[in-house]
């Protein structure tokens, strides 16, 4: 999605395209290359840059997706909120990494120990 | 020059050998079938749904109201359930995929229901009941995976903590590579999620993937990472 197709999307929009891509991701997320993914990686950054971009910090949409059946999804919010509500996105990738549910527990797990360890600042 | 008897002697052996092969196949199967279903507590007499009920036949609860084996919680997306093909799918892509899909759901699910659906396809037993069985192994200690490496199984990959391709391509040399202390051996689908994980664009390591996170940096750091690794998928205790 182009920056100028995303601006004129509202933040609620953008949410349920979040999560598209999160669902796609997960559809390949098996692939031996990780093209496809790295992708939709991409094209998720994207959406997060804009919600951080408006007025309030659009990014607590995404907290609506802490429940949405696919664990990808919840993953991606997870990480994506860090920033603007550290409790509650530590306690989702906590009980993400707990599931076994790999591989999102694996990275999830990897997204708390890079936190603890300081490699990841969240802003 | 084979002469006449001596090439119907050959195939005659060949066809043997085949067929040795075949049996001894099938038995390797019918092994990892019977230990799944033992590590999922059926029961011969465990009771079913009687016939002429919709659900005639299935497995249902003692009359005490217990099940063999407690239900764990079911997968968390319903959606997330893998429709399996009856037919063999023509791609080792494929295949690999949907086999990779099916160990992550037995994985949180009653064994129960691998078992049925491996009995139903048989040909996802053929190819990859190994590497499916292996999956649900329990995570080892360090030692423990690194001598294995010693003991190659199937369903099993050796896995390098400290990747390879990046490190020599960083000038680290083929001993401290390919040196005891970076070898484990691993459940193969684990070694190719953490393969994948590597590769992978990652949020926790400013947007680069963390094979790219690492290129430049230490031995240590690239171990320290690729241990936290193993540990987080569920391969090191």
């Amino acid at each position: 999605m182009k920056k100028n197709t995303m601006s004129n999307k509202s933040s609620s929009e953008l949410m349920t395209f979040y999560a598209d891509i999160s669902v796609r991701q997960d559809n390949v997320i098996f692939d031996r290359s990780n093209t496809r993914f790295n992708k939709l990686f991409r094209e998720k950054s994207a959406i997060e840059s804009e919600l951080k971009s408006r007025a309030g910090d659009q990014r607590q949409v995404l907290l609506n997706l802490y429940d949405h059946p696919n664990m990808q999804v919840r993953l991606n919010a997870a990480k994506a909120t860090l920033a603007i509500a550290p409790a509650a996105a530590r306690d989702l990738l906590q009980a993400i990494h707990q599931s076994g549910w790999q591989p999102q527990a694996g990275d999830a797990g990897m997204c708390l120990w890079t936190l603890d360890e300081g490699i990841f600042k969240p802003e | 020059m084979v002469s006449r008897s001596e090439y119907s002697e050959l195939t005659l052996r060949l066809a043997s050998m085949k067929s040795q092969f075949a049996a001894a196949s099938f038995w390797l199967r019918a092994s990892l079938l019977r230990e799944l279903i033992t590590k999922a507590g059926f029961r011969a007499d465990q009771p079913r749904i009687p016939a002429g009920h919709s659900d005639g036949g299935q497995w249902t609860a003692d009359p005490d109201g217990s099940m063999s084996r407690p239900i764990l919680p079911a997968g968390d997306n319903p959606d997330l359930e893998p429709n399996i093909p009856d037919k063999r799918p023509e791609t080792a892509s494929e295949r690999n995929t949907l086999a990779q899909r099916f160990a992550r759901y037995w994985f949180n699910q009653p064994q129960g229901l691998a078992v049925r659906t491996l009995l139903r396809t048989a040909w996802l037993l053929n190819d990859a009941g190994d590497a499916i069985q292996a999956f649900f192994d329990g995570p080892r200690s360090l030692e423990e995976l690194q001598d294995a490496v010693s003991d190659p199984r199937r369903g099993y990959d050796i896995h390098h903590i400290v990747e390879q391709g990046s490190a020599r391509e960083d000038g680290f040399s083929n001993t401290e590579i390919n040196g005891a202390g970076n070898l484990v051996r691993i459940p193969r689908y684990r070694h190719w999620q953490i393969n994948g994980w590597f590769g992978k664009s990652n949020a926790s390591f400013g947007e680069l993937s963390p094979r790219q996170y690492l290129r430049g940096k230490s031995w240590s750091e690239r171990y320290r990472v690729g241990l936290m690794a193993l540990r987080m998928h569920g391969v090191l205790r």
